[in-house]
């Protein structure tokens, strides 16, 4: 199996140029930083925006790493002329960073959220979260060819992503944000910690899903003609 | 095995077109090469034949079906070496092979043997970062070929190799000759084109000016001459005379019967001349 081989690879690389560690570094610092902060509404607010802003979100700023690294090394040159095609290539990428977040939220929260957490929920949302930051980087890495590139070109990406992320706060009932991949995963992330109604964390997940769908279509069509 | 017609590629951005309407064919167990200087546009017709660049005018038939309308398994049946090698620089020689081999059908067997057959076995479990020139290019070439594939495609095989692991490389091109494969190759090096291929096509500005055996080419284009050094007076001095007639040379007589001859040699016409003379270009 081709996705397996991708996958094994995708792991070793990541292993190799050191993702996981500077990842299980910045974790032990989140844990320790949560476990400072007294239980209670505050503590749940930081850990669901620790979670969403990082474990969820790192799938967007490894994948850049990941891609710029094959790039230079030439290895994106060398998969296209392998049997291995896009959409083996992308999914593996896709699935191997959405491991990484998953565990990573959750290890974050068993240390420091015990009580009243759907693990189950949490582990699709951060998924979904996952899918689409990872290929939402993608996008943005294909077109670039130096890391500086790269990293000027994440500062408008990032505002995209955040600013209607604050509209939440300012206008709650504003509901037609919410159909936005980041905002609805905003709230799904902080429904985990803070509690939402099952049906509202169903209909988030939907429209993260379908979000999904949507962007995976769009990477093939851009890695395609890239 | 290979049918190239009427091919036009341009890069996006630029003016002009970089292959310009190119026609040839390689038959099957054939070793073909592709000699002109830098900037002819070789890299650039290997990268569209192998479907790196995409949007050609013009045809290209590989296995009897157009390229464009491939599919992933055309990947199994060809290899392909770029003129820089493109390696996981954090794994190790080995690693190198293992992971790319397992996206084919057809996996090595014995990577051991691989690496030794380019030199490498002692350093299979080193970091290819730490790697030279050389050292990664014969990694480079191992990985290309390590399935089987029918059709290869060698950009520069051994630009960066010294003399031995040269004709190493050499050497195995020409033992998968031996085994019924075809071979596209580019070069800039003659004497690696004389050497190896049965056919050579010069390109200039993305057009191919010349196409035939170098045998043939030599025919055609090459003189056969003597070279004289000798000495007239005590000062030494040398003169080129055609091998044609040369008994009815009366200067070549007057100094082989005159002077104190140094020495004599015959020369063949390099293919790199013939070059020169039919593009008025020189290589490199
Ligand atoms: N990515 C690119 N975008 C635009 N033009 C390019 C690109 N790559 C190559 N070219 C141009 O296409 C022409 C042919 O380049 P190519 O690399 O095919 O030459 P080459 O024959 O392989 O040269 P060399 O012997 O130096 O490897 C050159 O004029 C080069 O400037
Ligand atoms: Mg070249």
């Amino acid at each position: 199996m081709r996705l397996i081989a991708a996958l094994k690879s995708d792991l070793k690389f990541q292993f190799k140029h050191g993702f996981y560690t500077v990842y299980t570094l910045i974790a032990v610092l989140y844990i320790i930083i949560l476990q400072k902060i007294p239980g209670g509404l505050f503590k749940d607010y930081t850990l669901a925006l620790i979670v969403f802003s990082d474990p969820a979100m790192l799938g967007f700023f490894f994948i850049g790493g990941i891609v710029m690294l094959e790039k230079q090394q030439g290895i994106l040159d060398y998969l296209a002329v392998t049997p291995l095609s896009p959409q083996e290539y992308i999914t593996s990428k896709v699935v191997t960073l959405a491991l990484l977040s998953v565990s990573a939220s959750v290890v974050i929260a068993l240390m420091t959220h015990l009580s009243g957490v759907n693990w189950l929920l949490l582990t699709i949302s951060i998924l979904a979260l996952s899918v689409f930051f990872t290929l939402y980087g993608f996008m943005v890495t294909l077109g670039c060819r130096t890391i500086n590139q790269y990293f000027f070109k994440t500062v408008p990406f990032l505002l995209l992503t955040t600013m209607p992320c604050f509209a939440i706060f300012i206008f709650p009932h504003l509901w037609i944000v919410s159909l936005l991949p980041n905002v609805a995963g905003l709230k799904l992330t902080l429904g985990l910690f803070l509690g939402l109604p099952w049906q509202e964390s169903l209909l988030y997940l939907l429209i993260l899903g379908l979000w999904d769908i949507v962007i995976y279509k769009l990477s093939l069509k851009v890695h395609s003609s890239s | 095995m290979l049918s190239v017609k009427n091919l036009e590629y341009k890069y996006r951005g630029a003016k002009v077109n970089t292959l310009k309407g190119i026609d040839f064919r390689i038959h099957p167990g054939e070793i073909f090469g592709f000699l002109g200087p830098s900037g002819s546009g070789k890299t650039t017709i290997q990268r569209v034949l192998i479907g790196l660049l995409k949007g050609y005018n013009g045809s290209i038939t590989a296995f009897d079906k157009e390229r464009r309308d491939f599919g992933r398994d055309f990947y199994e049946k060809i290899g392909v070496a770029f003129d820089f090698p493109n390696l996981y620089l954090k794994l190790t020689a080995k690693e190198n092979l293992q992971l790319i081999a397992e996206y084919y059908q057809n996996p090595p067997k014995d990577f051991d043997a691989l690496l030794d057959q380019v030199g490498l076995l002692p350093d299979k479990d080193k970091k290819v970062e730490g790697f030279s020139k050389g050292m990664k290019m014969r990694l480079n070439f191992i990985r290309s070929i390590m399935h089987n594939p029918a059709l290869m495609f060698f950009d520069e095989p051994t630009s960066g190799l010294d003399p031995v692991n040269a004709k190493l490389i050499k050497d195995m091109i020409l033992t998968m000759k031996g085994e019924g494969k075809t071979v596209f190759l580019t070069t800039h090096n003659m004497t690696i084109a004389e050497q190896l291929c049965d056919r050579v096509a010069f390109l200039v500005d993305g057009q191919i000016s010349l196409c035939d055996t170098p045998y043939a080419l030599k025919l055609k284009y090459g003189r056969k001459t003597v070279k004289v050094d000798f000495l007239s007076c005590g000062t030494p001095d040398t003169s080129e005379f055609e091998l044609d007639q040369l008994s009815g040379n009366q200067q070549f007589l007057d100094i082989i019967s005159y002077s104190e001859i140094k020495s004599i040699h015959s020369q063949d016409a390099s293919l790199e001349d013939i070059f020169i003379k039919v593009t008025g270009r020189e290589l490199i």
